[in-house]
């Protein structure tokens, strides 16, 4: 390691200039914004699946009473 | 600061994307630089500033302004870099890794530098990273890593004296060699 010098002035001088200006990625702004625009999940496939189900389960238990028990 | 007055005063009445917009310029290097300093490599420090800035978007409108914005955005930004931290096996090879493999042109002695870097411990590492990265400013430097401002001088005066003397013991290698 070529250093001439080995006092802490150096070393400041030297992580100075390695260190400086270091900023964000130029893609990080549009990243972010790209994600912060996408849209919402929707949870309608969940709330038809819901409704379908409580359907057929109404379905079976009309079946149950009016066939079976009656 | 007055990017902070002119967010508070698009939150206020209700424009948050413009708020948002305004937050991200005036505060991603600073949080890339606080996400950098403390993981130690640049890829893993652009995914927690994403994951930072995503969690601030979406507590943004639960800021009440109890603390300054800068205060608040920095404390989101420390606890998405410390669960990334946290789920890292390898941490104290990445400063290692990242001088070698995102700086191949950069002239060996710098390259040396932050090799060195990454041999401090971690506290002294974060505080000379932010420094330095943060055009030398104790008082940011501070406020970024909730610190004490003499805790950060502290740290810097020991970290130098650090690489002072590993730069001396590194020379000497090289020269029995």
């Amino acid at each position: 390691m070529a250093f001439d010098e080995f006092d802490e002035r150096y070393i400041d001088e030297e992580l100075t200039r390695a260190f400086a200006g270091t900023s964000a990625p130029v893609s990080l702004a549009t990243s972010v914004m790209n994600r912060v625009r996408m849209p919402t999940p929707t949870r309608l496939p969940e709330l038809l699946d819901a409704i379908a189900s409580m359907g057929i389960l109404a379905f079976a238990a009309s079946i149950v009473f009016f066939v079976i028990l009656k | 600061m007055a990017a902070d007055q002119n967010i508070a005063t698009l939150l206020a009445v209700g424009r948050r994307t413009e708020a948002f917009e305004a937050l991200l310029a005036a505060y991603q290097d600073k949080v890339f630089r606080l996400c950098y300093s403390m993981l130690g490599d640049r890829a893993q420090a652009e995914d927690a500033a994403q994951e930072s800035f995503l969690r601030i978007w979406k507590s943004m409108e639960r800021y009440r302004g109890d603390a300054a914005l800068g205060t608040w955005i920095f404390s989101v930004a420390r606890n998405v870099c410390l669960t990334a931290i946290s789920k890292r096996a390898a941490f104290r090879s990445a400063p290692i890794e990242e001088a070698e493999r995102v700086t191949p042109e950069a002239p060996q002695r710098e390259r040396d530098l932050l090799y060195l870097v990454g041999q401090l411990p971690e506290n002294y590492r974060r505080v000379v990273m932010l420094f330095y990265m943060q055009d030398r400013s104790y008082e940011e430097t501070a406020r970024m890593l909730d610190l004490p401002m003499g805790t950060v001088k502290t740290h810097l005066h020991r970290a130098r004296q650090q690489l002072a003397s590993m730069v001396k013991e590194a020379d000497r290698g090289v020269r029995r060699v």
